[in-house]
Order: C-alpha cells, then structure tokens, then sequence
C-alpha cells in the first residue's frame, strides 16, 4: 500500500461544508462552503510532486523528439527504418537527460529523478536496442555507465569517486606521501577493477616512489618498486578496452574491435601473470615497501584474473560483476546472452555477503539490482515491475525503446481488461496527468494526450476544460485551437461561452458579443446586445426629433459584418417578393439580426440625409426600402419597433419619385401595420399611439396610391 | 533556419515568458584573456511571464555575454544570466523599452489587471562597458519584496498594449476595457495616482475592446480593436479614421465570412514609414497596411488548416531597401515559427491578397523564409538590427544573429 501525502492544511469552518473534488492533474480543490447566513466561501487548493526547473526542463526537450517519433511510427512500415528511429530517438533523449543533468541547480530537487531517469534510461538503451543490434561486448558501456552515474548507483560509504577525492584531499591536506593515506591502495584497486584505468594511473603517479629526485635516481639503482610501479603502470597503460556500443560511430584507436579484443586481452593478462611470477622484483621490493608490494601483487592479480582477489576488492555487486567482466572471466560472458547469467550470480554472490546489511532505503541502487537483470534479460514484465520507482517520465518513454523488442512490443501492446487502452497508453496517461495542472506544462501535457486513442480525448476535454483561463484571450485561442486540432467543436463552444460571460460581466459588450458570436451562442449573444436594442427601442419611440443615429452601432459594425449566414433557408420566413433585394447578411432573427438591420438602415437614412442630387437620394431611399422590407417584412425587427420604424421611414417614402416602395411592399408594410396595432388597446393613454397609427396607414395608403399610379399611369381621356 | 542567420543559440530561462524587448547597451568591446578580433557584448533583454518555482507574474533583466569575431562572423560563446528578477501583480500583458538622450532608458509594463508599472536606469554606452555602470535611476517598487507596484491603475483589465513616445514624453496604453491612455512620463514622486494630466478616449458602453495599439508619428497612433480592421487617431484633431471594413477584421480576405475567430493580435508601425502597419492575426496571418488606407492591405497567409495565431509582429529594419510595396515583416506563431515574410518577389504585383498555395510548407515559399522552428508557442520577440531575441513557450530564450544585409 502507498504511503499516505501530507499536502497541508485547510483552515475550514467546523459549522460549514466541506466540498472536496479533483482538480486537473495532481490537484484537490476544496470549497469551504459558507451557510446561509454568513453566505462565505472560502476555496482551497492543495497540489502535490509538482515538476521541478530540471523535470519541465527535460519534458519540454523530449515532447518534440516524443511527437516525431510517433509520426514517423505512422509511416514507418520498414521495421529496419523504424529500430533507427527507435535508435535516433534514445539517443537524442541520453542527449537532452545529460544536458539536465549537468545544468547547475543548487535547489532543485528534480535534479535526483531526473539523473536516476538518465541512469535507467541509458541501460534500456544498450540492452534493448544497442546490445541487440550490433552483438558486442557490453563490458565497456557498463564501465562508462558506471563511472557517469557512480554517486547515484553507491552508497556514501562505497562511492568510488567519493572515496578517491577523500584520498587526494587528505594526502593533500597531511602533506605526507600519498601512499601512506589510509584508503589509498584500496581506492586504487577498485579503479583498476572498475576499469577507470585513467583515474588509477592518475592515483598511481602520485606515489612518492614514482617522484624521487634525480640526484636520488642518478646515485642509486631503481629501486624495486619504483620499477614495479612502472611495469604495472605500463601495464594499465596499455590494458585492451573493447569499443563501446553507444560510440560505434567514433573512430577512436584506442578501443579495439570485439575481434580483436579476446586475444589482445589473453595476451595483456599473460604479460600480468608474468610480472606476478617476477620473484626477484617482489622480493626486493617487500623488504624496501612492503605495503606497495603487497598492493600491487593484489592489483596484478585481480588484473590476471584471480576470481577470488577480485571479489575481495569489489565494494558492491556491481563492482563485483564489471571486475569479473574486465578480468575475472572469458570475453563472451560479456555478450548479451551470456550477461544475463553472470549479473544474477554476481547478485546472489553479494548478497550472501551483505545478507546482514540491507542497503539504504531512497537510493538507486535497489531499483538497479531489480532492472539490470531484467534489462538484460530483455523480459519487459519485470522490467515493468522493476521501474515502479522511477518517474512518471520515464515509465511514459520506457514504452518507446521497449518497444523495440518483439517481446516488448506484445507485452506494452496487450490490452487492459477493466481499464481499456494498453500499457503504454496507460503510463502516457499517467505522465500527462502530471503536467495537466500548471501554466508552464499544460500545452506538454496536451501534446501526449494526443497518443493515447483510448482515453486521450477525454482527457484532452478534462484538461482545456479546467485550466483558469481568467479573461486572458491568448490562454482561450490557444485552448480552441487544440479543440480544433482534435476535433472537439462542443468543448470550443463551451470555451468560448465562459470567455463571453467573462467579458458580459465585466461590461464589455463588443468582447462578449465576439465570443458568443465565435461560439454560436446567438442566444446569450442576443442577450448582450440587448442594452443595445433597448437604445435604439427608445430612439424610435421618440418621435418629436426624427431619425437619429446610433454612433455605438458603428463601433458593432465589424462584428455584425462577420455574421455568417445560417446554412439553408430560414422555413420559419415569411416568402420576400422576388424582386425585393435583400443583403444577404442580414437573415438571422433575435437581437443581433434587428442591429444587423437596422445598422444598414441607419447608414441609408444617413446617405438620404446627405444626399445631394436626386440620384443619391434615389439610391438612399432604395436602401431604406430595402431594410424596411426586412426589419419587418420579414419580422426582424421586434414587433413594438414597426410602428415607430415606419413613422420615420415617411419622410423617405414621400420624398422620392417614382416610389422605391411598390404597391405589394406597401400592402405588406400595412399588414404588418395592422398585426402591430391589433391588441393597441384604445384608450386615453394610447391617444399618442393612435395618433402614429394613423399618420402612419394614411402615409401607407399615400403610397399604395402613388405606387399604383406610378405601376399603372391612368390614361388621360383624349382631348374632345 | 534561413540562410543569414549564423548563430542560432537556446536558453533555458527557468520562467515562462510572453514579452520580451531588447534594452539598450554598449557596443562590444575587446574580450580580456582571449584572442586578439575577439569582442565581448552584452545583450541586455527584459521579459515579463511567470515564474513556477514562485508561483508568481514576474519581470526579468537578463544578460546575453556574447563573445564574438566580427570579422568572421562568428558567435564563440552566449552565456546567459538573469541579473534581476521582480515580482509583477498580474499577468504582464505587455512590455514596452525605449531610449532617449543619454542612456536614458525606460521600461513600461502592463498588467492582466489593469495596471501600469515603470522603471527607468541608464546605461553605459562607450563600447565595452561592463554590467556593473547600470545605473537604476528610479522605479514604481517595493524594495522590501521585491515587487514592482503600480504606478497607474487606469485600466479595468488587460491592458493590451503600453507604448512610449519619446518626443511627446507620453505613454500610450490601451485596455480591453475600451480605454485609451495618454499618460505622461514625468517622474514626480508622490504623483503616482495622479490622473489629471491623463487624456482618455473613453468607450462607457463597451462596445470597443483593443487588442493592441502603437504610435505611428508624434501625434498619431494605431490601434487594432473589437471593431475591426486598423484604427488610425490622431490626438491634435482627436479624430479616428477606420479602415474599410470590406477588408474584413484582419484585412486578409481569406479571412472575411468567417466570422469573429479572426481577429487581429498585434500590431506593429514601421519606425521610418509613418504609412504602414504590420498586423498578425489568427491563423497565421499577417498583413501590411496603408494607413492612408487608400488600398486593400497587402497579406500573407501561413495557408495551413490550424496555423498557429501570429502573436507578434515587427518591421524587420534590417533590409535593403527594395522595390517592394511593404517591408518586411517578422512574426512569430503559436506553432512555434518565427518567420519573416518578404515582399520584394512580388513588388509589381497588385496590392491584393496573395494566397499561397495551400499545400506548400511555409518554410519553402519564396515570400515567408522561417527563422527559428520551436515545439511549442513562440510567445514574444524583438528585433534589434541583425540581433533577435525570442522567448518561446517552453521556458527558453532564443538568440539568433544574422548576416546584416544593410550595413
């Protein structure tokens, strides 16, 4: 069972509810819910293992090289082409995890997870794609992959590279032959057994015998163990390193090819066995040094392959097993068929030993003695089990290189019974969650949720749905346009509904009109725009000062342009004649529909008012017609607005010749006329209204006449 | 990455910028302990964004120490280093840095919530001077936390876009709550919420929103609103002409009839052509206008399905001076593209729409060649000469240095 979290404390009324629900990502909100009569809430967040500066860091490089590899998985059919891009891609990962973990970061506590990840990440890389593909020696990967992550895979007490800066220090600091620091002929040999032959060589030279001044050398003979020191530095010198998997591409001579390296390396042990079997130097040199002769004879024979010496020296299994691996066994045991066997006797071997002391809790170590035989193995179950502990990021990119294998790829690809989706899916899910709830990641997150077909895109929904978007329109664009992406219309108009009410509530009518516009919600649109409709409702209804413009309709303009048409034909309209122009913006009905009339009204008002000849006036009084006809022939306009519309539309419908209103316009005009008027109750508080009613069928009935003269001009009786 | 850029570097900036602006600095200088052509310069930049670690709006000064060999054309090393960092109330919707005089430099910034904030310090400018002859001469702060307040609260919400004009000593700050500010830069001390001197156009009724504003000449600015199109006022006759809305919002006539998802993001006026405007809108499109709007803007489109919205765009000064009806124009993208769009293939063509062809990559087009190509939102950048500075999505900055095609 896991360990409980602290996330901290929530100051919450004992008199009130407590409401708890999940937020995104890794995050509870709690609503500390007010009673009644206090009406206060209060609300709470509590989020936990938040991505460190390292962890983003990592997640930002590897989302690309993630998302590349998967599109090209997609056109990959060639596996040859796909195991180089599985190859491509683990190596650019190593890249981008050793870069991170070589950034200085003092306070930074991801940096742990994420060299633990490196660490993980590189043996994956030569068991499950390296080692299978090109059939070498393992040996010097694991030498170099020890000595990159030793303070991860030690304990304080058996760190090497601990243990030899303590050696330098304290010889240092006691100014006394380095040979004679405590520790010192030890640290040696466990570099030479580890293979950091550079290091040993180094620690080596520093012996005092190897600096004797020359007047010294010049009077006397070598001494013994300076000539010994010499001989097992030359030695080491020139000791056979077979070339490493992960640098097949590196033309460097000093590695040698898997060939050649069996007989460089029996040949470079007989020449140790030699030394060793040199009585003359040994002896000269016990009796002048005893501790040197002592050191190297165990040092010459670890490096001559002496099983047992080497499993005294080794300070952990692993050392145990790349001793074996340098010396104590035959080349081949280092192949990956062979590795398998050695790494679980070299386990087995220590852990008799150490049976007593169980290593420290919280270290890599114990997570490596679980993967490095499953690794090895390529048995992707265990391998599963053993990286429980690792980070979220690595489980989610593990699947990738895995996948390599065809064992890997039927374990990762099996479906889960209860849960649906594969494995793979399932950690990809996990990793996503981990980066849902914060501004910096969100849009990582995104992008993995995309490679999970199952569960992504409801998780994608869970994830644009809840971010905070307070207000900010960029942080909206960029939600709509993952809706776009994946293909989510419902949730883009849910979006664009909370940014509208956003901008409603604050009193900005244009904003909110464009988001409610964007998310087709004509209904909260018509809403907003009311304030609006009510202005123009009171402009009308005064009918002492004539038509006067609107100049906040103008500021609208741009947006009631962008109106789209409703798709298809509204069956509801009443049928305009087919003469009867109509601009093909204006067919939406409710409130926006009427401003988007009676915008164009107001500019041909305008144009008839500044009309300067017959023809403009002509022009204007056609355009006034023509949105008269729609606004209420066609039932736009709200029903209380007809009467006042056409009281100020008069003085255009008498003022041209010939009339741009015709005698079926008028006889529509005079129906609508009569449907406004029909429940106008007749009393003394309409006397007003009545009078408009009248003034207004009388210009009606003036017009129907003069478009009737006008269609059919009476014949003038012949002159008698 | 275009031909001209010779050095393209990423920083990793630990904060989540969305503006950055060059700030003025020396010219370089002989490096001390290295080989005899190589120079030394610092590249001073400020960002605004958020900061995780903190949980806090943040406004950062950083230095880029570039060494170089000018005469190879040859960037050796740009180490990057955040030399302050303050915390901001509100998201920093926008960052404006400008110089006048004698190393006078100042620094407006403007908030989510409606506030303006300011510094100002002066700058060494004998080449090869060093970081430590930043004078900070005085700032709107709370030097006990660290926080920058506020000088002017005199917007509701976001204020779209700050811009200083040197000539006049005003600040211009436009809000999406339909107000426009003309600030002026005095600095009095204790006059920090005086609003007498402030000239507002003011929209009560909501029905302008802006989205970003600039000054065009000493007595005109732009502005890019709800209303759509480009907004052009001038403040001597506080008159505003609009541009034809037949154009649609964005002035891309692909855009037009499809409804309020265009819109335009930023704008940017051309510092020696008082004429012309850059906008960038959604969809990854970018258009020049005429502010004598006497013609259709001239417009690029990315041409994609779901390009990335144009977060920001600036004349690139850095060219030679050509045929061509417009400059060129860099922009950078929500799909994380920082191109610049060139219109000297097509000087003699008419100032119409040019759609590229929708299944070219833009990248290959002979108009619109990309600068940098990120994984996520390239947020902001600044163009100084043939320097740019970038900062994207993923927490990093982006310097590129190109080949001056001018000098």
């Amino acid at each position: 069972m896991a360990d409980s979290l602290d996330l901290g404390a929530f100051p919450a009324s004992a008199s009130n509810k407590l409401d708890i629900q999940w937020g995104v990502g890794r995050e509870i909100l709690l609503v500390d819910v007010g009673s009644a009569e206090t009406e206060e809430s209060a609300l709470g967040c509590a989020q936990w293992d938040e991505p460190s500066s390292s962890q983003r860091q990592v997640a930002y490089d590897t989302m690309k090289l993630y998302r590349a590899l998967h599109t090209q998985a997609l056109q990959d059919h060639d596996k040859a082409a796909r195991l180089q891009s599985i190859l491509e891609y683990s190596q650019e990962i190593t890249s981008v995890l050793q870069a991170a973990c070589s950034r200085p970061s003092a306070q930074d506590e991801g940096l742990q997870t994420v060299k633990e990840d490196c660490c993980a990440w590189e043996l994956l890389q030569l068991f499950y794609i390296l080692a299978p593909r090109l059939e070498g020696f393992v040996t010097q990967d694991l030498v170099l992959w020890m000595k990159t992550h030793n303070a991860l895979l030690s304990t304080r007490e058996t760190c090497l590279q601990e243990a030899l800066y303590e050696v330098c220090a304290e010889a240092e600091e006691q100014e006394a032959a380095p040979q004679t620091v405590s520790g010192y002929w030890q640290v040696f040999q466990r570099l030479v057994l580890v293979g950091w032959v550079d290091d040993a060589r180094d620690l080596l030279f520093s012996h005092s015998e190897l600096h004797a001044p020359e007047e010294q050398l010049s009077r006397f003979d070598k001494s013994a163990s300076s000539e010994l020191l010499e001989q097992v530095d030359a030695l080491l010198r020139c000791m056979p390193q077979v070339q490493p998997m992960h640098g097949q591409a590196m033309d460097d001579l000093s590695f040698l090819n898997p060939d050649d390296y069996t007989p460089a390396r029996e040949q470079w042990q007989l020449e140790c066995v030699k030394l060793l079997e040199n009585p003359r130097l040994w002896d000269e040199c016990r009796q002048t040094a005893p501790d040197t002769a002592e050191a190297l004879r165990v040092t010459l024979s670890v490096m001559s392959g002496d099983r047992e010496d080497i499993s005294n020296i080794a300070a952990s299994w692993l050392e145990l097993l790349l001793g074996m691996l340098l010396y104590g066994l035959p080349t081949k045991a280092a192949t990956r068929h062979a590795i398998p066997l050695i790494i679980t006797q070299c386990l087995s071997t220590r852990a008799e030993a150490e049976a007593e002391v169980p290593p420290p809790a919280g270290l890599s170590l114990p997570i490596i003695e679980e993967l490095l035989p499953a690794v090895s193995e390529t048995d992707t179950a265990r391998v599963l089990s053993a990286v429980s502990q690792l980070s979220l990021w690595f489980k989610a990119h593990m699947p990738d290189i895995l996948i390599a294998t065809p064992q890997g790829k039927s374990v990762l690809s099996s479906s889960l019974e209860h849960e649906g989706g594969d494995v793979s899916e399932k950690l990809t899910l996990a990793y996503a969650h981990s980066l849902m709830g914060y501004p910096t990641t969100w849009h990582v997150a995104a992008a993995y949720l995309a490679w999970c077909p199952c569960h992504g895109a409801e998780a994608m929904q869970q994830l644009l749905w809840q971010l905070p978007m307070k207000g900010d329109s960029r942080l909206a664009n960029q939600l709509l346009q993952q809706c776009q992406l994946y293909g989510l219309p419902q949730l883009a108009v849910a979006l664009c509904r909370q940014m509208g009410v956003h901008h409603w509530q604050s009193g900005r009518t244009a904003a909110a009109l464009t988001w409610f516009i964007r998310g087709h919600d004509e209904s909260r649109a018509s809403q907003a725009a009311a304030p609006l409709t009510h202005q123009i409702e009171a402009m009308l209804a005064d009918t002492t000062t004539g038509f006067q413009a609107m100049p906040a309709l103008a500021n609208l303009e741009g947006l009631l342009n962008s109106l789209a048409s409703p798709s298809g034909a509204d069956e509801n309209a009443v049928p305009l004649p087919q003469q009867a122009k109509v601009p093909s913006s204006v067919q939406r009905r409710g409130a926006l529909g009427f401003l988007q009339g009676f915008l164009k009204l107001q500019q041909a008002m305008q144009d008839v008012q500044s009309a300067q000849d017959q023809s403009q006036l002509q022009k204007g009084a056609s355009a006034v017609r023509d949105m008269v006809m729609v606004l209420i022939g066609r039932k736009i306009a709200p029903q209380r607005t007809w009467l006042p519309l056409l009281f100020h539309t008069i003085p255009v419908m008498e003022s041209t010749h010939p009339p741009v209103f015709s005698h079926t316009d008028t006889q529509r005009l005079l129906s609508r006329l009569q449907e406004a008027t029909v429940w106008l109750p007749n009393n003394s508080q309409n006397e007003q209204q009545h009078q408009l009613v009248a003034i207004v069928r009388l210009a009606l009935v003036r017009s129907v006449a003069q478009a009737h003269l006008t269609a059919f001009p009476p014949a003038l009786p012949a002159q008698a | 990455m275009a031909d001209d850029s010779f050095h393209v570097s990423r920083h990793f900036l630990d904060r989540q910028a969305q503006k950055v602006s060059f700030i003025p600095f020396a010219e370089a200088g002989p490096a001390e302990d290295a080989a005899p052509g190589t120079m030394l310069a610092h590249r001073l930049f400020v960002t605004g964004g958020w900061r995780q670690e903190l949980k806090q709006h943040i406004v950062s000064i950083a230095d880029l120490e570039l060494k170089t060999v000018p005469a190879q054309e040859l960037v050796l090393s740009a180490d990057k280093q955040v030399l302050t960092d303050f915390s901001h109330q509100g998201r920093v919707t926008a960052i404006q840095v400008k110089q006048w005089g004698d190393g006078n430099v100042m620094v407006v910034i403007g908030s989510a919530n409606g506030g303006i904030s300011r510094m100002r310090f002066k700058v060494p400018l004998a080449p090869g001077s060093a970081l430590a002859e930043i004078q900070m001469v005085d700032m709107d702060s709370d030097t006990h936390e660290g926080c920058l307040t506020v000088w002017q609260q005199c917007h509701t919400d976001n204020v779209a876009a700050v811009d200083i004009n040197t000539d006049k000593q005003q600040v211009l700050t436009a809000g999406i709550d339909g107000q426009l500010h003309l600030l002026p830069m005095q600095w009095e001390q204790g006059s920090e919420t005086s609003t007498s001197h402030q000239t507002c156009y003011s929209d009560e009724g909501g029905y302008v929103s802006y989205y970003d504003a600039q000054w065009a000449s000493i007595d005109t600015f732009v502005t890019a609103s709800t209303t759509g199109g480009l907004q052009v006022w001038d403040i001597r006759k506080k008159s505003c002409r609009q541009s034809d809305l037949k154009w649609g919002m964005t002035g891309v006539s692909a855009d037009i009839g499809k409804g309020t998802a265009r819109q335009i993001h930023s704008i940017a006026t051309h510092p020696s052509q008082p004429d012309k405007c850059a906008s960038g809108g959604s969809n990854g499109t970018v258009a020049v206008w005429d502010m004598r709007f006497t013609s259709a803007p001239v417009a690029a489109s990315t041409g994609k399905q779901n390009a990335g919205d144009v977060w920001q765009v600036q004349f690139d000064a850095d060219y030679e001076q050509g045929p061509a009806q417009a400059p060129p124009v860099m922009f950078c993208t929500d799909d994380g593209l920082l191109c610049r769009a060139n219109w000297a293939a097509r000087a003699h063509a008419p100032l119409t729409y040019m759609q590229l062809n929708a299944q070219q990559r833009l990248s290959s087009t002979p108009e619109v060649s990309t600068l940098l190509s990120e994984a996520s939102s390239i947020n902001g950048f600044d163009v100084d000469g043939s320097e740019i500075v970038a900062v994207v999505e993923q927490e990093c900055m982006c310097y590129i240095k190109r080949r001056s095609q001018t000098f």
